[in-house]
Parts: C-alpha cells; structure tokens; sequence
C-alpha cells in the first residue's frame, strides 16, 4: 500500500515542480535580503576624513590663501561630498526604493507562491486522497482476488488430500476385510475341528447325562451350598444374584463372585459366604461332569 | 343395724361369710373346702322362718346350705352359659340376697389359663354378669352385686389339664359386709 | 456348492447342540437358605492392664450375637488362636473352623474405673475388615457397651438395627403358688440387670412401653378390680389414669404418646374399645357391640387400631380407624385369633392362634392376609414384637412354669430366655432407645 502510495502519477509532476521553483525563489529571496546588509557601511568612512590637520593651520598667509583656497577647496570638497552624499543617499533612496520594490515583490511573489504552494499542497493532497481511495479500492480488489485464489487453492489441497486418504481407507479396509474374512476361515476350520472334537465329548456327556449322574451332580452341589445359606432377612422373593465360582478338581472353591445381583451388600456377601462354606464342594460320580466353572443363581422363593 | 333385724339365723353365717371374703378374694378352692366343711359341722341354725319347738331335732336348711357351700359356679370352654346346677344355686343365692338387702357380694370371673389374658379379663367378666343377671332375676338388688373379673390370673386349681381348667372356669361369690 | 451347504449346516446344528449341552458351565439355582446361623467368632477382647479383665466383653457380644437367631458363636475351647488385634489373626485357621466372620478386640485401661474399648470385625474367607471402632467405657457402662458393640456389628452383618441394648418389660410371679407375689420387672434385652418396678399380691397385667421408653401401662388389681397405671421408669413415680367402673384393661400407646387405647366396661358388663387421652381425661369410645372387644394395639403410623372382638363367635381380629369408624375384621384364618402385636412397619401382626387345641403363636401378613403359625408350644401367648421387627418375644409354659421364649419372625430360630425365679409372663419389648 506504502508502495503504491508513493509512486507518483505522471499528472503529479506539474504542481511539484512549480512548489520546488517557489521554494528556491524563496530561498534567494531571503538570502539575498540578508548579503544586501553590510553594503551600507563605506558611509561614515567618508565624513572621517574631513578632520583638520593641526600642523597645516601654522601657516597664516599662506595659509589664508591657502586657507580661502583651503576654504574653497573645503567648500568644494565639502559640496562634492555633499553631492556625493546627497548623490549616495539619492543612490541608497533608489537602492532602497528599488529594495523595497524587491521586497514587496518578493513578498507579493511569496505571497502568490504561498498561496500557490498552498492551492498546490491542497491539489496534492486532494490528488493524494483520491490516489490513496483508488490505491485502497485496488488494493482491496487485488486482495479480494488474492483471497479468492487462496481459497479456490486450499480447497483444491484439502480436496486431494481427502482424495488420498479415502484412497488409504479403502485400502486399509480391504487389508482388514480380507484379514477377517482370513481368521474367519481360520476361526472357522477350529471351531470345526473343536466341533468334530466336541462330538465325542458330547456324546459321552449325553451317557453320563443320561444314566442320572449329572442331575445328582447338580442337586449335591445345590443341597450343600442351600444348607450353607443363611438368607438375609432382606433377601425376599424378586430378589436375584448369580455367583460365578471357580473350584479346583478337589472340589475347593477358589472364588466365589457376585457377578449380578439386584440384593443389598448383605445379600450379596451372604451368597458369596454361602458358596465359600460350602467348599470343597462335592464331586461327580463321572469325572466327565466335573467343571471348573460354575454359575449359581441365588432366586429365593420364600422371604 | 337393719340386717341385725332382718333375722340373727343369718348372724352367725354372715360372720363366717366375712371372715373368708376378708381376704378380699384371695381365698382359693382349698381355703373354701375346709371352711366351708367346718362351718357344715357347726352350724345347725334354725329356719329364719320360724316352726322350731323345743323339742324337735334342729336341721340346717338346704338353702343356707347352699349359700354357705356353693358359693361358685363352672362354666364349659370358651362360655358364659349357666347349666341347671349353677341356675339353682343361683336361685338360693338371689333369694338369699332379697332377704338380706344389706349384704353385698362380688361377684369375681375367671377363665382357664388358655388363650390370651385380657381376652380371658372379657371371658370371666361376661361369666359374671351372666351369675349377675341369674342373681337379679331372682331378687338380689343391683347395688348388691359388683363384678369383677380376673381372668386367668387367679386360678383355683393350679397345673394344667382338662380337669384343671374346668376348676378354673368359673365365678366366685365372695360375700362381703 | 452342495457339500459346502451341508458342512454348513452341519456345524450350526452341532453349535446349537453344544451351547445347549453340560459343557456349557454347570447352572446351580438356589431358592432358599437353611443354613441357620452365620459361624462367627468372637475372640476374648485383650486386657493390657494389670489383673484379671474387668469385663467379659466378648462373652456378652457372643451371647447377643447368639440370641439373634443368625448367628452361631464358635465355643472358645475350639479357637486355635486368640487374637485381639487385625493383625493377629491367621485367617487359614478360622477357614478350618468354618468361621465365616471374627471379632477382636482390646479393653485399654485409662484410669481406675475408665476403659477404652476397641474392636474389628473380619470377613475370613475375603480376609477382609468390615467394621472398626474405639469407644470410651466407664467401669459400670461396660456391659451396656458391650451391647453397643453387639448392635454394632449386628447391623453392619445383616443390614438391620440390633436389639441388644433394648429392654424388656415383664411379669414376674414368685413365692407360694396359693399366696403369690406378682412383680412388674425391667430388665436388658438379654434378661441381666432385673429392676423390680412394682410389687403387689394382686394381679399385675398388660405392660406396655410408651413410645419414648421412658413410661410404662400396665393393669393392676390392687385396688380389688383392674384399674390401668402409667409408671415411670427413672423416677419410678406412677399415676392412676383410669379406674373407671368395671373392667380398665389392655393399655396401649398411640404412637404420639399422648393418648392410650384401652378396655373398659363402664359397669354394664360389655367391653368395648376405647381410646384415653392421658392429660385431659378426654375418653372416645370406638367400638360398640355387645360382644367382647379387647387388646387394642395401635399400628405404628397411629392410623388404625387393632382388636379382637368375638362377636362372630370364637375370637378374631379386626381393626378400626384410631379416629373412628368402621371395623374391619382382619384374620379369617381358624377358630381362635386374639391379642394382635402389628410390627414396627406395619407389615405384619403377631397373634395368639388356636392350632388344633394349641395355643401358639401365628404371624399375620397384612398385605397378602397370609398366616404363619410360629411356635410349636400348646399354651403360648403375649407375643411382643422386638423394635427392629425381627425377633418375637412370647411367654410359653415349661412344664407348670411360664418362661419367656424368643422366635424370628420367619419361625427358624426359636430361643428360650434364661430363666429367672418363679414364673415369667406377659414379655414387652422396649421401643429402640431414644436419647
């Protein structure tokens, strides 16, 4: 902006011109004005020579003669140093009329040139104004434009950008789609061969299942644990807790945790007790029934 | 003074009367057995109605007999009703009374030891407003008469049992002076 | 293609199979506890003073404990350790013994007749501590504080209030059967410390707690009839406050204190319920048929009034609004139900019920109108709610004797009291102290 402010116009040239003339005019004028001065000196060396000299009055006729034509001669000496005077002040009235005329002059010109400098200065800040004006309307298009430009490019960046890591994404998804769909495969061919493994296990479960052992497991385990309950007063019918256990092949009961329970801390601690002093917990007639992990839900019936 | 006019037969019953319900019913059924056998054994009055000579062979009369000796009256479980029996001693005792305006008799309720206690206050005061009213209807004056009851706290024959209880179920009469 | 369809289908079968079989973990439903009573612990507290302990602390806490019903204190011979402090204890070795909680603790001495008491309480199988405290005692407050201890701990196990430094109100009758002395006897909860409030050769009846436990009703006879007093506990100062004609009976607070609900029968043989307001005298009569109404008991939030009338019979239950109106009757449940007790939260009533010509005691459940029969005696009677609602007290017979005996209110824990002179009937439990 700076820079376009100063970067004259070619129409501008003019009225500079005619201020820098009116400022040199000016300035001779004053200067002159200030030399002129110490011209009027040589005056008063003039009347200094008229003093008498003692030693010429011993002379008397002589001297008269001398005297009358000293006297004439001081007569006209004294009328030319009065022309000369009257001639020098003639001269210094002229000169100073003349330098009077010079200085209205000057003081006229000045005046105008003032008066013209300062039109000039209101032109030229008037022209500045209207300058700046167009330089702030251009600047503010150029800057509006460079915005414009700016913008249109960022979004062209952002849109690449957005390219690229949709492009990424895709590929990273296909890399994990086809990850899954691998241990899925993989998930798939265990859990088969866990499957086929099971099928046997299943099948001498049902035996075991079958011929009662798993019901009387079940119904020792829950007689034991029942007896061992001592039932809080706030645990009424609605109330219902599961306990996870964990038991050793001992039958000992590693934990016993509350895992939901919709009881106070007295049911909760009561269930748990009731688990713990069941331990070791009783065992099945078929080893194959026998589970570490077991799942107790405490629903009482009665308050 | 007027109950001295009334008839000295009764003087001396009266007396024995006081002495036992002095105790402000505190006598139980032992207490009432032997005074009542003893005064049996001394007591030959003479019919306050007069028709005694000299020579003849005094008797006791059945119906001072009766209010000296049956002085209580049982009840069943869980009832105020009065059988026959009691009806009749009642009857002695109302007359008794109507001769004898200035006695007063309280007339004390009980239950067995079964069931509630202040229930059994309602069991024994119902018994003895039923003696009340027998007593009423057969001439007693209703300022003779207070009731009161005592419920299961007073029984007359202490353990427990059928037999026991059927003691206990009961109204005392308890003459007072 | 096929093959793979039928491999497919093949595994979803055998999945569905295998979810649904035993290998999945073992399901063990559990619908009641029988187990009676928690195994609990309490160790002789420690004495760092000089002599023998100055108190059995840990026996009065183990007797509350065992009192409750739920629990079963271990005998002291079977302690394989004494500890009295957290880090004594050797929780493997209570594991052994069964013991499903433990309690320490220490008696401090802090001057002649001054103790500080301490005490923890653990869970042995988490090894856990589940409640800790120190308390000042001075020499005779050591058994109440003990009780203190007791409640205690009591609450932080079961999640209820404990009665152990309540007390009871009860008849006493002593010396020759044919000439008694009834007494009217305060005593702890646990039946120590037995003041005598009144002596009488006539018949005492009916103590009832004034809400605030600092008064006592109860019947009297020794003015020749049943006249009803109101007794104070510290000063022991009392007032007769109906001795109207006939029957003045069966006391019973309003909840306010302010009035009694009572029985009279005003002379005329017929007893009816009635309230008293004990200040101004002022009698509302509340029932009026000619049958027997007795027992009044107020419910706790002061609405009703329950009684038994037998104007159907046999004696039953019913209840009227404390401000009158209508009755209602309540049981329907046999022949015989009297002398209504509705516990502290209003759910339930204790009654005495007529079980095949045996007297016991039933609880009656308000809400679902459902009846329990407690006891197993064939003459039991005046049960009394504890405070926290969980424990019955109730007079039964031992042979000739009447001695009071304590159920929960689920009829599985049945207790006998210690047993005193003479014969004991007529148990009232105190309101939870009020300070």
């Amino acid at each position: 902006m700076a820079a376009a402010l100063l970067n004259p116009a070619a129409p501008a040239r003019g009225p500079l011109l005619i201020s820098v003339a009116a400022h040199v005019l000016l300035l001779l004028f004053l200067s002159t004005n200030f030399v002129m001065m110490p011209r009027q000196a040589p005056v008063p060396l003039a009347i200094q020579a008229v003093v008498v000299n003692p030693e010429q009055l011993v002379d008397s006729e002589a001297a008269a003669a001398a005297a009358r034509q000293a006297a004439a001669e001081q007569r006209r000496r004294e009328q030319q140093a009065e022309q000369a005077r009257r001639e020098a002040e003639q001269r210094q009235q002229a000169e100073q009329a003349a330098a009077e005329r010079r200085r209205q002059e000057a003081e006229r010109a000045a005046t105008a040139a003032a008066e013209e400098q300062r039109q000039a200065a209101q032109r030229a800040a008037e022209q500045r104004e209207a300058e700046r004006k167009a330089a702030e309307a251009k600047a503010a298009r150029e800057a509006q434009a460079k915005q414009a430009a700016a913008a249109q490019a960022k979004a062209e960046a952002e849109r690449q950008r957005r390219e690229a890591e949709a492009a990424r994404e895709r590929e990273r998804q296909a890399a994990a789609a086809r990850a899954r769909a691998e241990a899925e495969a993989a998930e798939q061919a265990r859990r088969q061969a866990e499957l086929l493994a099971a099928i046997e296990a299943e099948e001498a479960l049902a035996a075991a299942q079958n011929s009662g052992a798993l019901n009387e497991y079940v119904s020792l385990i829950q007689q034991q644990v029942q007896q061992r309950w001592v039932q809080p007063a706030s645990a009424v019918v609605g109330i219902e807790c599961t306990v996870s256990v964990r038991q050793l092949p001992s039958g000992e009961v590693v934990e016993a945790r509350v895992t939901r329970c919709n009881g106070d801390e007295t049911v909760r601690r009561s269930v748990e007790n009731a688990v713990y002093a069941a331990s070791p917990l009783p065992l099945p007639r078929d080893r194959l029934l026998f589970d570490r992990n077991l799942t107790f839900t405490f629903k009482p019936e009665v308050d | 003074m007027k109950q001295w006019s009334k008839g000295i037969a009764f003087g001396a019953m009266a007396l024995i009367l006081a002495g036992c319900a002095g105790k402000s019913g505190t006598a139980t059924d032992d207490e009432f057995g032997s005074e009542s056998g003893s005064a049996g054994g001394a007591l030959s009055w003479p019919d306050d109605e007069g028709g005694a000579d000299g020579s003849a062979m005094p008797i006791g009369d059945d119906r001072a007999s009766v209010v000296m000796n049956d002085r209580i009256v049982y009840f069943a479980y869980d009832s105020a009703e009065l059988d026959d029996g009691s009806i009749e001693i009642l009857k002695q005792h109302g007359r008794y009374l109507a001769d004898n305006p200035g006695e007063t008799v309280r007339l004390e309720g009980h239950a067995d030891e079964r069931g509630s206690r202040e229930y059994n206050i309602g069991l024994g005061e119902r018994r003895a407003v039923a003696v009340q009213s027998m007593l009423l209807i057969h001439g007693a004056a209703p300022e003779q008469l207070v009731t009161v009851s005592y419920g299961e706290e007073r029984p007359a024959s202490l353990g427990t049992g059928d037999e026991v209880w059927a003691l206990n179920r009961r109204v005392e009469l308890a003459y007072a002076r | 293609m096929r093959g793979m369809v039928l491999r497919r289908l093949l595994l979803l079968v055998l999945t569905w199979l295998v979810s649904g079989g035993a290998l999945a973990e073992l399901k063990i439903e559990i619908t009641r506890g029988q187990g009676e009573a928690v195994p609990i612990a309490v160790v002789p507290f420690g004495w760092t003073g000089d002599g023998a302990a100055p108190y059995d602390i840990a026996g009065v806490v183990a007797n509350d404990l065992a009192r409750s019903g739920r629990f079963q204190p271990i005998p002291e011979r079977d302690m394989l350790q004494k500890p009295t402090t957290g880090a004594a204890i050797d929780f493997a070795d209570w594991r052994i013994l069964d013991t499903q909680v433990i309690v320490v603790g220490q008696i401090l001495p802090v001057g002649a007749d001054s103790f500080t008491l301490e005490f923890r309480v653990f869970d042995v199988f988490r090894g856990e501590q589940l409640l800790g405290f120190r308390m000042p005692s001075e020499r005779d407050q050591l058994r109440a504080t003990a009780h203190r201890i007791s409640d205690m701990i009591f609450e932080k196990l079961t999640g209820i209030p404990g009665v152990a430094a309540t007390r009871i109100a009860y008849v006493n009758v002593v010396g020759d059967p044919r000439q008694p002395v009834y007494r009217l006897v305060v005593a702890d909860a646990d039946g120590e410390n037995a003041r005598v409030m009144l002596e009488s050769l006539q018949p005492i009846m009916s103590p009832a707690w004034s809400p605030d436990g600092r008064n006592l009703a109860y019947v009297s006879f020794e003015n020749g009839g049943s006249q009803v007093f109101v007794q104070s506990l510290r000063s022991g100062a009392r007032k007769r406050v109906s001795a109207r004609r006939g029957i003045n009976s069966a006391p019973s607070w309003s909840p306010d204190g302010k009035r009694l609900a009572l029985t009279l029968s005003r002379g005329d043989g017929n007893l009816d319920v009635y309230t008293l307001e004990i200040a101004t005298q002022v009698l509302t009569r509340l029932t009026d048929w000619p049958s027997i109404e007795t027992e009044p008991n107020w419910s706790a939030d002061g609405e009703q009034v329950y009684f038994t009338s037998d104007r159907t019979g046999g004696p039953q239950i019913y209840k009227i609004p404390a401000a009158g109106g209508r009755p209602e009757r309540v049981t329907f449940e046999g022949s015989y139900n009297a002398r209504p007790r509705v516990s502290p939260d209003g759910k339930r009533m204790v009654v005495v019920h007529n079980d095949r010509g045996n007297y016991r005691i039933a609880v009656v459940d308000l809400e679902r109108a459902y009846l329990q029969i407690l006891t197993d005696g064939n003459l039991d009677e005046s049960p009394s709610f504890a405070p926290n609602g969980q424990v019955i007290i109730y007079a039964a017979r031992e042979g000739a004797r009447g001695v009071l005996s304590l159920v929960s209110v689920d009829g599985r824990v049945a207790q006998r009291v210690a047993a005193t002179d003479g014969e004991v009937r007529e148990p009232a439990w105190s309101p939870f102290p009020v300070n």
